[in-house]
């Protein structure tokens, strides 16, 4: 295991001996063999930027880049041709290749996750949507006499919900019932005086509510009954009870 | 967080000494050559022979 400090400070010390050339063509004036330089400066501190960085795949672009700082250094800086500048890349390249062999590189990081899809709509959600906006108009009129009616509703849609094959009833409930408490709900909102009669037939729809959760609850209560005694009734047959 | 029994990679045996050190020469060696070279180049640029 090759130590920290080899790992981050190696690359960055690498540029010393390009230092004096640098200098030189500095007080020289000589542009293009100064940006040569420059370049030849600047690849080997990307590449202990990348080896700090340490990803999957970062080692080898590390030697990339130490390829070429020498090609920059040696074909602009030197004048010296392709084929020294390959030579001298090639160097470099194999010469950290070999060096930071094997080291350990942190995976690719994950792609983000991919936001969870929306629960799927529920059949009856459109109904649940109007109790809540009954709900509104009740808080906004102070008129908590609505809000019983809205709960038993809204416990019938819960019971409906666990049973699908019944939404046809469903329906025909709210229509009578939803339907009903939202006429009441904007006639509020526009500014009607509650009648007398008003608070009755909230208790009456609400007991409706109450009475029919009772039975859904009581005919599948009767169900399970009737399941349990044919159930008893076949092991016994079967000779297993 | 990682589990404690997620697969891991098999172990790899770290290459050997001499590798790094060949390649500590080579690299450096050739940052050498580089420097050298265009400092004699851009001296033999400069100064009239």
């Amino acid at each position: 295991m090759i130590s920290a400090f080899w790992r981050r400070w190696l690359l960055p010390f690498t540029i010393l001996p390009l230092l004096p050339a640098t200098l030189f063509n500095l007080f020289a004036g000589r542009e293009v063999a100064l940006l040569g330089c420059l370049l030849g400066l600047g690849f080997p501190i990307v590449a202990a930027w990348l080896m700090r960085r340490g990803r999957a795949g970062d080692a080898g672009l590390a030697a990339l880049a130490m390829g070429a700082s020498v090609a920059s250094v040696a074909w602009l800086g030197a004048s010296a041709g392709p084929v020294a500048a390959l030579i001298l890349a090639a160097g470099a390249w194999g010469g950290t290749r070999l060096l930071y062999a094997g080291i350990e590189e942190a995976p690719a990081p994950l792609p983000p996750p991919t936001p969870e899809a929306p629960p799927p709509p529920r059949p009856l959600d459109d109904a649940r949507a109007r109790l809540r906006a009954i709900i509104e108009a009740a808080q906004r009129l102070h008129e908590p006499r609505l809000l019983p009616v809205v709960t038993a509703i809204g416990a019938v849609l819960d019971e409906f919900e666990r049973r699908p094959e019944r939404l046809e009833e469903a329906r025909r409930f709210l229509g009578v019932n939803l339907d009903g408490l939202e006429r009441i709900a904007a006639r509020l909102s526009a500014g009607a005086v509650p009648p007398p009669g008003l608070p009755s037939l909230l208790r009456e729809m609400e007991a409706a509510a109450s009475g029919l959760l009772t039975r859904l609850r009581e005919e599948e209560s009767a169900a399970l009954a009737v399941q349990v005694n044919v159930l008893g009734t076949r092991i016994r047959e079967a000779g297993y009870g | 967080m990682t589990p404690r029994n997620a697969p891991m990679a098999p172990p790899t045996a770290p290459p050997p000494v001499g590798t790094r050190l060949i390649g500590f020469f080579l690299l450096g060696g050739t940052m050498w050559i580089a420097g050298l070279l265009a400092l004699f180049r851009a001296v033999m640029a400069v100064v009239p022979t």
